[in-house]
Parts: C-alpha cells; structure tokens; sequence
C-alpha cells in the first residue's frame, strides 16, 4: 500500500519535472502604454498567432508569450508610434521560434500586424487604421466598426476572412489564398487574387463601390433579393452565371455575352458591384 | 555626402535637378555610381519595351488609378521619382514599362538600402535564364534576395511568382489576340499590378 502511494508521487513528481522542462524556455511579458489619439501599434512575427481585441479606456496592453530562449520580443515607443517585434537570437525549430502575441486596443488606434506564418486574428475594433500582411498566416477579421477608416489586409498564400464589417474602405488581396467575406459593408470595398477563390456572401451596403477581382480563381456571390445594386459581371475566358433577379439597364455601353458576362440592376442600385475575372467562373446567386 | 543622404536625393538627380554635391557622390562611390547606371539602363530599357499601340486615354486612366489606390502601407512615392517612371511611358503603351519599373526600382530600393552594408556583388546564378522555367532575371534576383533571409521561402516565392508571370502571359496573349477587347487589356494590367505587389511584399518581408 505504502509502495503504491510512493509510486503514485514519484509519477507526480515526474509529470511536475517534465512540465517544469517544457515551461522553462517559455518567456511571457506585457507591454502597458497610454495611447493618444492618432497612436500606431505595430507588431512583426514570424511564428505564432497574433490576435487583436477591442480594449475600452485609452490603454494599450500587449502580451507576448515565446516559445523559447531562441526568441525575444523587442518592445519600443517612438513618439505616438509603438513597435513591437519578434527577434530570433538562435535558428530554432518553428516552436522554439514560436511567439504568441494578444493586443488590446482602445478605439481610434491604428494597427500594423505583419506575419509570416501563424494566424492574425483581429475582433471588434472600433475606428481603427487596420493594416494586415502575412505570407502564409491565414487573416481573420470580424466585428469592425470602422467609420470611414482604412482596412488593408495582404497574404501572400494565407486565406483571409473577413465577417461583420462596416463602413471600411477596404483593399484585400491575396495571391493563392481565398477571401471569404460575410456581411462586409463600405464606401470602398476592392479585393483582388490571382489564384485564390472569392466569396461574397452579404448585400453590399449602399453607395458603395465593389470590386471583386481574380485571374483565375472563381467568384461566388450569395446575396438578399432585397439587396440594392448596380452589378457587371465579366470573365475573360471563364464563365459568368447569374441566378439573382436583376434588370437590364436600359443605357448602357456595356454589351454582355451570354455565359461570359452579365449586368444590370435591383431596387435602385444604390452599390456598385464589379466581378471580373480572366479565367474563373463568376456565379451570383439569391440568398 | 554620405550614401544614405545620396538615396535621398536620388530622385533629384534622375530629374535632372540636383545639387552640385549630388552629382559629384557617384564619383567617389563606386555603389551609388553603380546604383545610378543600373537606373538609367533600366529606364533605358524600359523604353525599348515599348510597343507600337498606343492605349487610350481611359487606359492610362486606369493604370494611373491602379498604381494610387495600390496604398498598402501606405507608400509614397517621391514626386520626381512619380514623374520619371510616368514621364518614361506617357506617350508609349506603358503596360511593361510601367511594370518593368515598378518592379526594378523596388528592387533597387531595396538592393540600394543594403549596399551600404555589403558589397553590391551580384547573386549566384542570377545571369542565367532557365528558358523552360516561367521566372525572368528579375525574378531569379528578387528569389535570391529572399533565400538569404529565409532559403525555405525561395521555393515558395518561386512558385507564386510563376503563377503571377503565368497570369500575365494568360492576359497578354489575351490582348494580343484581340486589342480591343478592354476587359482582357484590365486584367493584364491587374496581373502587373499583382506582381509589384508581391515583390513589394517579399522585399518588405526580407528587410524585416
């Protein structure tokens, strides 16, 4: 009996040495500034995931976990601007390299998130200068009031998704990665791919300009009958298809070929809609 | 003068307007003299690409609009630098030329930026041309700026590279076929603007 409690904390102890081990590289720190109206927060990783919340009050709060002493996260303020990067002091497998970033910034502060490869997520930002770059890191954005500020977000193979967003002038654009976008609104709203897939599932607002472009990947829209606007669908070599009730302009200088390309209008057509592609299938359907 | 106060003033010189002190750098800076030649051979080149259409006033409406809303990061770009690469093809059909400066000259900020740190010695194996492969010498210069940051990505940014040159050889020929066809001339100049973008993004990404 006395053996098996023995053995039992021994394990204990065991399992306690081995966490301890696997802790020890790990590193968490936490950066605390007062953000001024017009204030820039930018972080530059290259392995881990980088997430951005809605912070109320006027603090910034960054926390950084690394995944090892091969790594150190660098933190510096110049002026209104606050820099915060990842610095590889050793080569290291990607987990030793790994470095976990968690943002929380108050409203009408800009964010710069550059990435290689761990995702970026940002939720809930209120007024801020978003600009997302990752290579392969997959971008998530949700739940942005914008108000008339800038959204850019670039992969270069990282899928992007963007859910809940208003009045952002947006410009996204991937090369191979797809861009999803749901319930996304605007004055402005461009996306651009070569490769990548893209999809549009929403009413695109009113009065604004859409333009969704892709060489060769497809184009899927999916939107509301009660939606409101003033489409043109064209595919160089690929397909156009529409399946939404739309009425032909009865002026117009566009002139569409059947399964290449179509156009016309709902309601009063308040948006602008743009779909083209060079080689993709275009395809528009009622939601 | 120093070699950094030179790339400021660089634009200057390529306008025809620069300072005294400016013109005389080069001359006692084997770099920024090789900087400068390189610049004029690819402005010289650049002109060459040009073909004998000549594209509407709304097509150079819209590459002008391309390249101003192409605000990622927003990159200013000098004035006179501005209207030496617009000067170069305003009066010729501007497609490559455009592209071909873009590409080069963000290229070159980028090379210019670490002259000061090593020697400007070409990379290995930049000369040649694989005819089979779909990467020019640009593209073979821009790959080996990214392998000494990170040789796993070269793999990777080759193969986006292909996909974006292929994209652009797709519409080109498009447009060859038929030069009429708007559609086909929009979304080659989309695809030029898709690879400036990725160069920019794989320099902005090696100089970090």
């Amino acid at each position: 009996m006395a053996s098996g409690k023995q053995s039992r904390k021994l394990a204990w102890l065991l399992l306690a040495g081995c966490a301890g081990l696997a802790l020890a590289g790990e590193k968490t720190k936490e950066f605390k500034y007062t953000a001024a109206p017009g204030a820039w927060v930018s972080v530059v990783n290259n392995v881990g995931p980088v997430t951005v919340r809605y912070a109320s009050g006027r603090q910034i709060l960054i926390k950084s976990k690394t995944g090892s002493d091969k790594v150190e996260v660098a933190a510096e303020q110049k002026g209104n601007r606050f820099e915060i990067r990842t610095h590889i002091l050793q080569p290291g497998s990607e987990d030793e390299r790994r470095v976990e970033y968690e943002i929380f910034l108050p409203a009408k502060v800009g964010i710069a998130v550059r990435a290689d490869s761990g995702p970026i997520r940002v939720k809930g930002l209120r007024g801020s200068e978003i600009i997302l770059e990752g290579e392969a890191s997959p971008v998530e954005v949700h739940e942005i009031e914008a108000a008339g500020q800038h959204l850019h977000v670039r992969t270069v193979s990282g899928n992007i998704a963007l859910g809940k967003i208003s009045s952002a002038h947006m410009e996204v654009r991937s090369f191979t990665g797809g861009v999803s976008l749901e319930n996304v609104s605007g004055p402005k709203v461009q996306v651009t791919t070569t490769q990548g897939d893209i999809r549009y599932n929403g009413e695109f607002g009113s009065n604004g300009e859409y333009s969704l472009i892709s060489h060769s990947g497809n184009i899927d829209v999916a939107l509301p009958e009660g939606a409101s606007v003033d489409m043109m669908a064209e595919s160089v070599q690929g397909s156009a298809d529409n399946d939404f009730p739309l009425q032909r302009k009865q002026h117009s200088s566009f002139l569409p070929h059947k399964g290449r390309s179509f156009s016309g209008t709902s309601h009063s057509g308040s948006s602008s809609v743009q779909l083209s592609s060079f080689s993709g299938k275009i395809r528009v359907k009622k939601r | 003068m120093n070699c950094m106060e030179f790339q400021n003033a660089l634009p200057d010189l390529l306008d025809g307007g620069a300072a005294p002190e400016v013109e005389e750098h080069p001359k006692s800076c084997t770099a920024c003299a090789g900087l400068v030649a390189d610049l004029k051979e690819i402005s010289a080149q650049a002109r060459l690409l040009a073909a004998s259409e000549e594209p509407g006033e709304h097509v150079w409406a819209r590459i002008m609009e391309s390249v101003e809303s192409d605000a990622l990061g927003h990159t200013e770009v000098p004035a006179p630098l501005r209207a030496l690469w617009w000067g170069a093809g305003q009066s010729r059909w501007a497609i490559p030329v455009w592209a071909a400066s873009v590409a080069a000259l963000l290229l070159l900020g980028f090379e210019f930026n670490t002259l000061r740190q090593a020697p400007a010695t070409p990379p290995e194996g930049v000369a040649v041309v694989q005819p089979a492969a779909l990467v020019d010498n640009d593209d073979l210069q821009l790959l080996s700026v990214v392998e000494k940051r990170s040789p796993a990505k070269r793999a990777r940014y080759k193969a986006h590279l292909e996909a974006v040159n292929a994209s652009i050889r797709d519409a080109k020929r498009s447009v060859e076929e038929d030069p009429a066809n708007e559609l086909a001339q929009e979304r080659l100049i989309q695809a030029y603007d898709q690879k400036s973008a990725l160069y920019e993004m794989a320099m902005t990404r090696s100089m970090q």
